[in-house]
């Protein structure tokens, strides 16, 4: 027994306008601070007010968002008693606001208190709106927050059904408003979001489904971004509407080990989320191919047979679309950190990535002798052999 | 060949498990103890209960409770007897059954959230003992 969670989605450029028919009355609008520097918020609220309604702005969510964000929104929203809240940018965005709706809707739980075990039923106060900037994080669509303990502190991998936001608005308007590098960055998580899904112990024929068309949309259309002119309109399309297919997919069959170290990495170092689960990838599969050799297949049709030969040859297939479209292939080409300090690092990498819900469902799941060893691989851009 | 469950059972199991590597490995720094609850369903027709104390890595004691309120544990993880038998044959996932609901856990959440693979390591292992179902 298992099941498929989704949220309504609204699609199409100009699709913001549908907050007008929501008629809310007090809307909280979480987003980031750089999306408000930017003068993004106002094209939202302005939809928002359309029908009588209050806007508050809360914009104070930064990359990599810690549980104190989560409290001063959560604050925001109980002085206000919003009965909508909109998450509106990246992944950090929407998981903040996945979480301050949880906990404003039930006042008595803790963060500690999302998992999937919890008995919730939300909706009671408010509806949840995710609207993304990026295309890439998926997390309009799925159970998960990612939030981070304080200053350097472990990822707190939160889940539960009830965080799938009740509408997910996909306007790729809002997606042009991304620097060069956040749309590959992005779009690598997506990428990487795919094909763990595909490969997953958890993967099911629903999830399948949206993993293989978000591979296929991917691949074709993630080297058409690279050119002089900026990215077209129609790839800018495709790509936002890939990331929530992806979204979908692992959101109902989860992610894998290269997630697992991308968490871990990003608890310890500043590196943006895509760039580092993408730079994970081709190890990943690498490493898992001949424990997942037949759920690999199912990408035949959006990669061709030869490139899902072998481990080598899908992950080969990965690499070369990161070097068309300049993604990190290696731990030093993502961040600027010495060897020393890598090796430092390194056993708290290892137990973290080790510790991270992500690796159960992968499909082979490694020692923490293994994880060392592809965290090494992955700063010395070699091979995984293993 | 043992019968789940029964004293036999759980002496291999506790057996499998103190000589399995990689649950050594994904559960060195585990502290707690578990009550694993069989409520009754098919031929099953009472309660029972193993106690398992799983400490570092290890397994340090493991029996079949005489009465399955005896006593309480850090943790209690119960589903039917079908569904053991299920769970022990690989055919559930122990994670994906409890958020379907065919098991139930008891404990603090967020602590095992970080042993995902120990748990997995546990089922593994419990499809290693030669089990005769009843
Ligand atoms: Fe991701």
């Amino acid at each position: 027994m298992w099941f498929f969670t989704s949220p309504r989605l609204v699609f199409g450029p100009g699709s913001i306008e549908f907050l007008a028919s929501l008629q809310a009355r007090r809307a909280l609008l979480i987003c980031d601070r750089e999306l408000a520097r930017r003068g993004v918020p106002a094209r939202v609220e302005e939809h928002l007010r359309t029908g009588g309604g209050e806007v508050r702005l809360f914009a104070e969510v930064d990359p990599e968002p810690k549980v104190s964000t989560v409290e001063r929104a959560l604050t925001a929203a109980k002085e206000f008693q919003p009965d909508v809240i909109v998450g509106l940018g990246g992944g950090s965005t929407l998981d903040v606001a996945k979480a301050t709706y949880a906990l404003y809707e039930r006042p008595d739980l803790g963060l500690m208190d999302l998992h999937p075990l919890t008995d919730m039923t939300l909706g009671q106060r408010a509806i949840l709106v995710g609207i993304p900037t990026t295309s890439g994080t998926g997390s309009e669509a799925t159970w998960a927050v990612v939030l981070t303990e304080g200053e350097g502190g472990r990822k707190l991998e939160l889940a539960h059904r009830e965080l799938v936001p009740r509408w997910a608005i996909l306007d790729p308007d809002l997606a042009a408003t991304m620097p060069p590098k956040v749309t590959t960055d992005t779009a690598a998580d997506a990428l990487c979001h795919s094909v763990e899904a595909i490969a997953s112990d958890w993967s099911n024929p629903f999830s399948d489904a949206y993993a293989k068309q978000a591979v296929e949309i991917l691949m074709e259309e993630l080297p058409r971004t690279t050119g002089a002119k900026g990215v077209p309109s129609p790839t800018r399309e495709s790509l936002h509407y890939a990331a929530t297919m992806g979204g979908l997919a692992f959101g109902n069959a989860q992610v894998g080990i290269a997630h697992a170290m991308a968490h871990a990495l990003g608890s310890k170092f500043p590196v943006p989320h895509g760039r580092a689960s993408g730079l994970f990838l081709p190890y990943s599969v690498e490493f898992n191919f001949d424990a997942a050799r037949e759920r690999y297949q199912k990408l035949r049709s959006a990669l061709g047979a030869p490139h899902v030969a072998s481990g080598h040859a899908l992950a080969d297939r990965i690499r070369t679309l990161w070097d068309q479209v300049g993604m990190s292939r290696t731990i030093p080409q993502a961040l600027p950190i010495s060897a020393p300090d890598f090796e430092k690092a390194l056993p708290d990498l290892v137990s973290r990535a080790d510790q991270s819900t992500c690796v159960s469902s992968n499909p082979r799941v490694p020692t923490t002798a293994e994880l060392e060893r592809l965290f090494r691989a992955a700063w010395n851009g070699t091979r995984v052999d293993f | 060949m043992a019968k789940f469950p029964s004293h036999e059972w759980i002496a291999l199991f506790q057996e499998e498990l103190n000589k399995n590597a990689a649950y050594e490995d994904s559960a060195r720094t585990w502290e707690g103890d578990f009550i694993f609850v069989v409520e009754p369903d098919g031929p099953i027709a009472s309660r029972q209960a193993f106690y398992l104390d799983l400490f570092h890595g290890k397994c340090r004691e493991a029996r079949l409770l005489t009465n399955p309120e005896e006593r309480s544990a850090a943790y209690s993880y119960a589903g039917t007897y079908s569904n053991w038998k299920r769970l022990i044959q690989g055919e559930l996932d122990p994670l994906k059954a409890l958020m379907g609901g065919q098991f139930k856990l008891k404990g603090n959440m967020m602590k095992i959230m970080r042993y995902t693979r120990a748990a997995k390591e546990l089922v593994n292992t419990a499809s290693r003992v030669p089990t005769e179902f009843q």
